[in-house]
């Protein structure tokens, strides 16, 4: 699952000071950076700020409308609902982090491989790639999934798995346009070695589009994990997800329809968050890349 | 232009085969058999035994291979482990709902989208164009089933206008009709400001072309100009785009097949991911799969077909 | 017969420090039949002229003075009283052919589309595109053609044939032959010729080639920062240039220059930034006969009844 297609080649346009401040001017992009932060404090924090334990349970006090006691009310099994959703940002965050970084990894190598490699492998990685990419996303994971069984473990190789052919084609397309430049035949004729011209040379080259892309993707791996959640496919209870607090609010649609309501307010605000500032960021940084990403 | 087709569609095919591959890779990669998986805790040896017998795991992995894939092509994608139906049956018994879903939801998106991001370049720097550029980012944004759930609640349950669950009697159009509607908004609503937006983008690119000028400067009125002259051209680069974000509509779709409980591919899948029927699943991916590449391959063709410039640089 | 009259026209365009100041009172006549040569460097205003001669400017542009055109002042009618001008009163012909036509409609299908003001049957149209092909010298062949299936040359002509199709009073040319090789050139300068002998069409050729000038002109308007610098009739300006920029260019033409000339002349530096023109006369700075009184703006000389000069020192 990706956001990339072909970017143009070379270092990015904006110094990050300037694009910092560029950021900061956008209304959207100042918002976002505001909602990103928040919620990146509440997942770290979410001990400390989630009002009560997420998995204590009081049946006699199930499914009641928030209160005083209980800001957002509580869910079936008389959980808070709030203190639920506060540690959800730190499980959503967390397979989302991990998955783009594991993918954004394999990416940046498989992408390396293929561009500055031989071309044989180069022809064969594509193929590949196209054809993991050509899967509809959602139906590859739900076959992952049915083998391996739900899980955090499998949520997170499986949005990695889906996520690496974006990024692999991006880096590798980055990699060729680079492969011609001066100062990398210059090192080939100083004799360095490929691995080294790829480490050491290229690599800092290719990997700024990368991190615009990977952060723009996390939006999309938060709602696809709360998908994946909500068909108790991801993240099991009692483990909070806003995913599987959805599910619950479902289920209690008719007795408590605000669970619904508030369960689904911090994943579409995070998403909101995430998608603006990455938006923003990439104007920011590097305008070239804006026609050519989702 | 024959010659052309040709290739793409023998390009769809050996996409299509290598998914076939990695399809079964996955049960060789990941840890644990087809037939334990199936059983689950219900694995006694003799049960397992069994059921690997009939799903002929205990034959070599090529052979294996071999005949899933020759079945693929053949149509038989093998066999529903509980209930024996064939797995191709059981698809095409709940593809046409949800290739309703998709179609209405990318219709509705599609029209609308494109009428505003038209609407936004003829009145450029309006409030319009101002208020499109922040909502259609944000409407990207929200996921489908959360926009799903939040309109079952307000419009099925708490309004009742529309149905909470299923698609709809039988050869009822009505009640099909208005089991489609929240679900095809739901899946679409992602994609009013994508295309809005990719419209806007191609159409305001053209309209400062030549042509355009030359339009103007022969007298054409402005609306026959911005849709015969822009639209026109800046359509295609929008088709490209679209064809390979069907995949997206696909996975909106199982979500929100899920959230309303309507019978389709989508919820097919899940019941079977949740009964570890491989099968099925394999075959699920397979079929959408293919159906995704053709779509590619028909909207490569389309393009094709729009724009001459693209059939003469293929020709050679 | 005058034909065309614009009077002290100015056009400034919105710019990043302030409007910039494209056209600054300009005056110019055009009687029937004639072809009247614009000259002048890049960015000198030439085709904001021929955009105002068409009533196009872009949006945002705002314009002073009067563009008389066959008795309507083009600046004050509404939109679409000067699209009604635009094909049978005024036509355009301008400067890239690749660009001035569209990639995806025939040539027949866009010579139909440019009729739109003629009110004409389908096969009215068909046919007088036909006639117009073959009076440009094209086969009909091309009609069922797409622009990039020509070369330039024959793109080119077929502009002119757009142009001719509505059997314009006047023919605004902008630049048509920059992009064509020497061959080419001849042939359409040949045409618009003709234009003239066949049906009096007058013709306003704005171009940066003097040698163009010289052979089709009969009279030429040389501009420069927005202004014109000298006017008079060709043989006029070229005989006796009074102004030094048109002794500069004339200098410089590569055609008038000695078989053993070693270095190619130029006029050392720029052309001023129109966002905050000159007090006094604008070449001024570049003039190698400038003297004080050329900070405060130049008179305008009359040196016989055709011939005038903006220069404080046309007469010395």
């Amino acid at each position: 699952m990706s956001s990339a297609a072909e970017a143009p080649a070379g270092p990015a346009a904006a110094p990050p000071r300037t694009a910092l401040r560029a950021l900061l001017r956008d209304p959207l992009g100042a918002f976002g950076l505001a909602v990103v932060v928040l919620f990146v404090l509440m997942a770290l924090l979410a001990p400390w700020v989630a009002p009560q334990d997420p998995l204590a349970l009081d049946v006699r006090d199930k499914l009641a409308p928030p209160s005083w006691d209980h800001w957002a009310g509580t869910d079936q099994l008389g959980r808070d609902l709030l203190s639920r959703l506060v540690w959800g940002a730190r499980v959503a965050l967390g397979v989302a982090l991990a998955s783009v970084g594991v993918a954004a990894l394999l990416g940046l190598l498989l992408g390396l491989l293929a561009g500055y490699g031989p071309r044989w492998l180069d022809a064969l990685l594509v193929l590949v790639l196209d054809g993991v990419s050509a899967l509809p996303l959602i139906m590859f994971a739900l076959a992952v999934i049915t083998v391996a069984g739900p899980g955090i473990p499998t949520l997170v190789g499986v949005i990695a798995a889906v996520s690496v052919p974006g990024y692999a084609r991006l880096i590798r397309a980055q990699t060729l346009a680079l492969r011609q430049a001066p100062f990398v035949e210059a090192e080939r004729a100083m004799g360095a070695s490929p691995a080294r011209i790829a480490l050491v040379h290229l690599l800092p080259n290719v990997v700024g589009p990368l991190v615009i892309v990977a952060s723009m993707d996390i939006p999309v791996v938060v709602m696809l994990e709360a998908g994946l959640s909500y068909l108790n496919f991801g993240v099991r209870p009692p483990t909070p997800s806003w995913g599987n607090i959805l599910q619950d609010g479902y289920a209690s649609l008719r007795e408590a329809p605000w669970m619904v309501a508030l369960a689904g307010l911090p994943l579409v605000l995070c998403t909101l968050g995430f998608t603006f500032l990455g938006e923003s960021l990439r104007d920011a940084l590097d305008p070239r890349l804006r026609g050519t990403l989702r | 232009m024959v010659a052309y087709a040709a290739r793409r569609v023998l390009l769809a095919l050996m996409i299509l085969l290598v998914v076939m591959a990695a399809m079964f890779l996955i049960v060789f990669i990941v840890p644990g058999d087809a037939a334990s998986i199936a059983l689950g805790p219900r694995a006694t040896p003799e049960l397992k035994a069994l059921l690997v017998a009939r799903m002929g795991l205990d034959q070599p992995w090529f052979v294996q291979l071999w005949r899933f894939v020759s079945g693929a092509l053949t149509g038989d994608l093998g066999l529903d482990v509980w209930s024996r139906r064939p797995v191709l049956d059981m698809i095409l018994e709940v593809l046409p709902r949800t290739l309703a879903l998709g179609l209405a939801a990318m219709g509705w998106a599609v029209a609308l989208g494109t009428a505003l991001g038209v609407l936004a370049v003829v009145r450029a720097g309006s409030l319009l164009d101002r208020a499109l550029g922040v909502l259609s980012v944000g409407v990207i944004a929200v996921p489908s089933f959360v926009v799903a759930l939040w309109s079952l609640a307000v419009f099925a349950v708490h309004l009742g206008w529309f149905p909470a669950v299923g698609a709809g009697e039988a050869g009822d159009w009505g009640s099909q009709a208005r089991a489609l509607v929240l679900p095809a908004f739901a899946v679409g609503l992602g994609w009013v400001g994508y295309v809005a937006r990719l419209v806007r983008a191609s159409l305001l690119e053209v309209m400062g072309m030549g042509h355009v000028r030359t339009a103007r400067a022969f007298g054409l009125a402005e609306p026959r100009v911005v849709l015969r002259y822009g639209l026109r051209v800046a359509v295609v680069p929008v088709i490209a785009i679209l064809a390979v974000g069907l995949g997206g509509i696909l996975s909106a779709a199982v979500f929100v097949e899920a959230v309303f409980s309507r019978p389709g591919i989508g919820t097919l899948v899940t019941e079977a991911v949740q009964s570890r029927n491989f099968p099925v699943v394999m075959g699920a991916v397979l079929v959408m799969t293919a159906f995704y590449l053709a779509v590619v391959t028909a909207a490569d063709l389309l393009i094709a077909l729009l724009d001459p410039r693209v059939r003469d640089v293929l020709r050679g | 017969m005058t034909l065309l009259a614009v009077e002290r026209l100015c056009v400034a365009y919105p710019g990043e420090g302030g409007p910039v100041h494209a056209l600054r009172g300009v005056d110019l006549r055009v009687d029937r039949g004639e072809i009247v040569g614009v000259v002048g460097e890049s960015g000198c205003g030439k085709s904001t002229l021929a955009s105002a001669l068409l009533g196009l400017l872009p949006p945002g542009a705002t314009a002073e003075g009067r563009v008389v055109l066959d008795g309507h002042d083009l600046l004050a009618l509404p939109e679409r009283g000067r699209r009604r001008l635009r094909g049978p009163t005024v036509s355009l012909v301008s400067q890239d052919p690749m660009g001035a036509l569209s990639p995806v409609l025939t040539v027949a299908e866009q010579l139909c589309d440019f009729q739109h003001n003629l009110r004409l049957s389908r096969r009215d149209r068909h046919d007088r595109a036909r006639e117009a092909l073959g009076s440009v010298g094209l086969p009909d062949a091309l009609l069922a053609r797409f622009p990039h299936e020509l070369s330039g040359g024959q793109r080119q002509r077929v502009a002119i044939a757009a142009a001719l199709l509505n059997r314009p009073a006047l023919l605004v040319a902008d630049e048509p032959t920059t992009a064509l090789d020497v061959t080419t050139e001849a042939q359409v300068l040949d045409l618009l010729g003709r234009l003239r002998g066949d049906a009096g069409t007058a013709v306003v050729l704005v171009t940066h080639h003097l040698g163009v000038v010289g052979a089709l002109c009969d009279r030429v308007v040389v501009l420069y920062a927005g202004e014109i610098v000298e006017e008079g009739r060709v043989e006029e300006v070229h005989d006796d240039p009074r102004h030094p920029y048109t002794r500069a260019l004339l200098a410089c033409d590569p055609g008038a220059l000695a078989a053993r000339a070693r270095r190619l002349p130029t006029i050392p530096g720029r052309p001023p930034g129109l966002a905050a023109p000159p007090p006094g006369c604008s070449f001024a700075p570049r003039c190698p006969r400038a003297l004080g009184r050329c900070l405060t703006p130049p008179p305008r000389v009359r040196l016989s009844p055709s011939h005038a000069a903006l220069c404080h020192r046309a007469l010395a």
